[in-house]
């Protein structure tokens, strides 16, 4: 983990509302990195102290060789109202990279991989896609879901289209039907869990609640391993605060949390009451 | 005459007859974890001291989540007191703290005096724990739950209670949650507390007009961050006139210059909580802002700065 500032890049309007934005790293950042972790932003023009707290944001790429990496964020409120304004040059305070990231013990080829993503959860799942690229795996035994309210909401979808061509499972999905099939993501999962179920895969999914939940019932029961990346209100990133807990499977109401930010954010879909 | 230069600036403070620290930047409970959580990020024996977590008799689940919420210049969290009890602090904390050459302050809480006494029984027989700090922002459950830090005689009695177990300097928490702190603050520090360290949080409130719900699981939280520093800047101004015991200055410190700003008034030394989250390493840069500050204002003794506001009619400057 490391405290730095990080020179904007460059800056790039996805749709709107939603932006990319690549940053400098500080020379070590992307040996550090393991896919899923997140990064701590603090609010640049800040300088009242408002708003106070920094802001996680997953990782969606490491450009290693350029040492940059980039996020993909929606935005939402204050913070991240400020964040789409960033210029090239501007130096954004970076905490990070935090949290235990995906399991890169069991993300060794040979086997299946299926990624579920949901809305801006495509960044988290894009450095894993990466990552599985790198390792080598075939892109035919790598699938990526994709869903999102509508059109607007997407990100990355003609990198990830460009490696549909080279054989990467990528299944789109909108609830208004404006882009790949119309519904949630899983129509198209569980047809490809059916498809894939035979090889054990490994299920990672990062996305809203409802949708991990989903996913946790999907894969529940069937022969795979499923992860599910968290999100929470976060006041620190990196285990001091406390405040960013959730529940743990068989937790009888005397037993500890588990933290999101420390703990996770990626859990295996076993540890959680759902 | 010492000139701008490298001169060294006796940054040392006194707290109690057996607590002297080598800086005045304290880490604030609650906001700190173990220390451990810090390690990555700064030497721990740099800072002046770091006050644990909140600990109790038997460890303590906390209140469910949603905990936090940021609010304008701040936040307000319902943490609920979330920690892992005496014992396992002493087995699985205490240990790596002394190793790191941290000064430890233990920052003490229950729900009756006798909680609070059998604490600081247990605490006295260790080594390596410079101070207790006693928190008395917590529900009396005798008392029908109402907080030991509101009511001068319930506090005063709870001090004197912790003071006959233990020969450990005490440092008593006072919360703003009154009509007026300096009443406590008397009647604590004549019970035989050392230091006084204020402020805890203000209780505050936060709810969603789209959900019509209020944000955090408790109701209601505890605010901290920078939004407070006014107000405690006041509470500490008006206690450090009141008593005759050395103040802790606690509450929305981001900077040398606020850290400065408590010391001003007449705070000993400060506690820094809220804006670790934000800048992990604040702490240390805070001694440094510090001591360079008062080597340009041509000080050599942290003592010739404290307590030096200059107040109207006070006569010409
Ligand atoms: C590990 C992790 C990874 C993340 N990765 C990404 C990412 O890659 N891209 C991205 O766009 N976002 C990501 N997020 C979410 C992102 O952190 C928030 O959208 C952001 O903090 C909002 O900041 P803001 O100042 O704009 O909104 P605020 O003004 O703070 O809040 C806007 C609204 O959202 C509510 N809110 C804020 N945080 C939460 C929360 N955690 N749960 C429920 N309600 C909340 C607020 O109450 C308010 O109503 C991630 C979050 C986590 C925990
Ligand atoms: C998340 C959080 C947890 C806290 N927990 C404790 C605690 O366990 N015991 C305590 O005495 N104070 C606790 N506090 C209060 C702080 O120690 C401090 O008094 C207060 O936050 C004001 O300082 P600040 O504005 O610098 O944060 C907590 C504060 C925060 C933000
Ligand atoms: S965000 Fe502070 S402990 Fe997780």
């Amino acid at each position: 983990m490391r405290l730095f500032y990080a020179e904007v890049k460059s800056r790039q309007e996805i749709n709107a509302g939603i932006f990319t934005v690549r940053l400098a790293g500080d020379g070590r950042f992307g040996d550090q990195f393991i896919p899923g972790q997140f990064v701590m932003v603090g609010i640049p023009e800040a300088v009242s102290h408002d708003p106070l707290l920094r802001r996680p944001f997953s990782v969606a790429r490491v450009f290693a060789s350029e040492d940059e990496f980039e996020l993909a964020i929606k935005v939402v409120g204050r913070g991240t109202t400020i964040l789409q304004h960033l210029r090239p040059g501007e130096l954004v305070p970076i905490h990070g990279p935090l949290g235990n990231g995906y399991p890169l013990d069991l993300l060794e080829p040979p086997g299946k991989v299926i990624m579920v993503a949901g809305g801006l959860g495509i960044a988290s799942l894009l450095s894993l896609l990466d990552h599985c690229r790198q390792r080598g795996w075939p892109l035919e035994d790598l699938a990526l879901v994709l869903g999102a309210r509508s059109a607007a909401e997407l990100v990355y979808v003609e990198l990830l289209e460009d490696l549909a061509r080279q054989g990467l499972r990528f299944l789109l999905a909108t609830e208004d039907g404006s882009r790949g099939q119309q519904g949630l993501v899983t129509a198209p999962l569980t047809g490809l869990l059916a498809a894939w179920e035979a090889a054990e895969p490994l299920v990672f999914s990062c996305g809203p609640l409802p949708m991990l939940r989903a996913v946790c019932r999907l894969t529940a029961g069937r022969h795979c391993r499923t992860y599910l990346s968290l999100e929470s209100r976060m006041a620190c990133g990196f285990g001091a605060c406390l405040g960013c807990v959730t529940r743990k499977k068989e937790d009888d109401g005397s037993g500890s949390w588990l933290k999101v930010c420390l703990d996770g954010p990626v859990f295996p879909a076993a540890m959680l009451p759902w | 005459m010492v000139k701008k230069g490298k001169a060294k600036v006796d940054l040392q403070v006194q707290l109690a007859p057996g607590l002297v620290l080598k800086n005045p930047v304290i880490s604030a409970s609650g906001t700190f974890g173990y220390g451990r959580e810090y390690a990555p990020y700064l030497d721990l024996a740099r800072l002046g001291a770091l006050v644990t977590k909140g600990i109790s008799l038997r460890p303590q689940r906390g209140n469910d989540p949603v905990r936090i919420v940021e609010t304008p210049c701040g936040m307000l969290n319902a943490i609920g007191l979330e920690n892992i009890g005496v014992e396992a602090f002493l087995a699985r904390e205490l240990p790596g703290l002394r190793a790191a050459g941290a000064t430890v302050i233990v920052n003490i809480f229950g729900q009756s005096p006798a909680d609070y006494a059998a604490l600081a029984a247990i605490l006295e027989r260790e080594t390596g724990i410079a101070a207790l700090e006693i928190n008395i922002s917590c529900p009396n459950v005798k008392a029908g739950g109402l907080q030991f830090g509101t009511d001068p005689k319930m506090a005063a009695e709870l001090v004197a209670a912790v003071r006959r177990e233990t020969s450990l300097p005490l440092i008593t928490k006072l919360t703003p949650n009154v009509t007026d702190i300096t009443d406590i603050a008397r009647a604590v520090a004549a019970a035989g507390s050392d230091c006084l360290s204020l402020i805890n949080t203000l209780t505050g409130m936060a709810v969603d007009l789209r959900t019509r719900k209020p944000v955090l699981a408790n109701l209601t939280g505890g605010l901290s961050g920078p939004a407070i520093k006014p107000v405690a800047l006041r509470a500490v101004y008006q206690v450090v006139q009141a008593v005759n015991v050395p103040v802790i200055g606690i509450g929305g410190i981001a900077s040398a210059t606020d850290a400065l700003e408590f010391l001003l008034v007449g705070a000993a030394a400060i506690q820094i909580g809220t804006c670790n989250f934000v800048n992990p390493a604040i702490t240390v840069e805070v001694v440094e802002g510090i001591e360079k500050y008062l080597r340009e204002q041509g000080c050599t003794g942290i003592g010739e700065f404290i307590g030096s506001l200059r107040l109207p009619g006070a006569g010409r400057d």
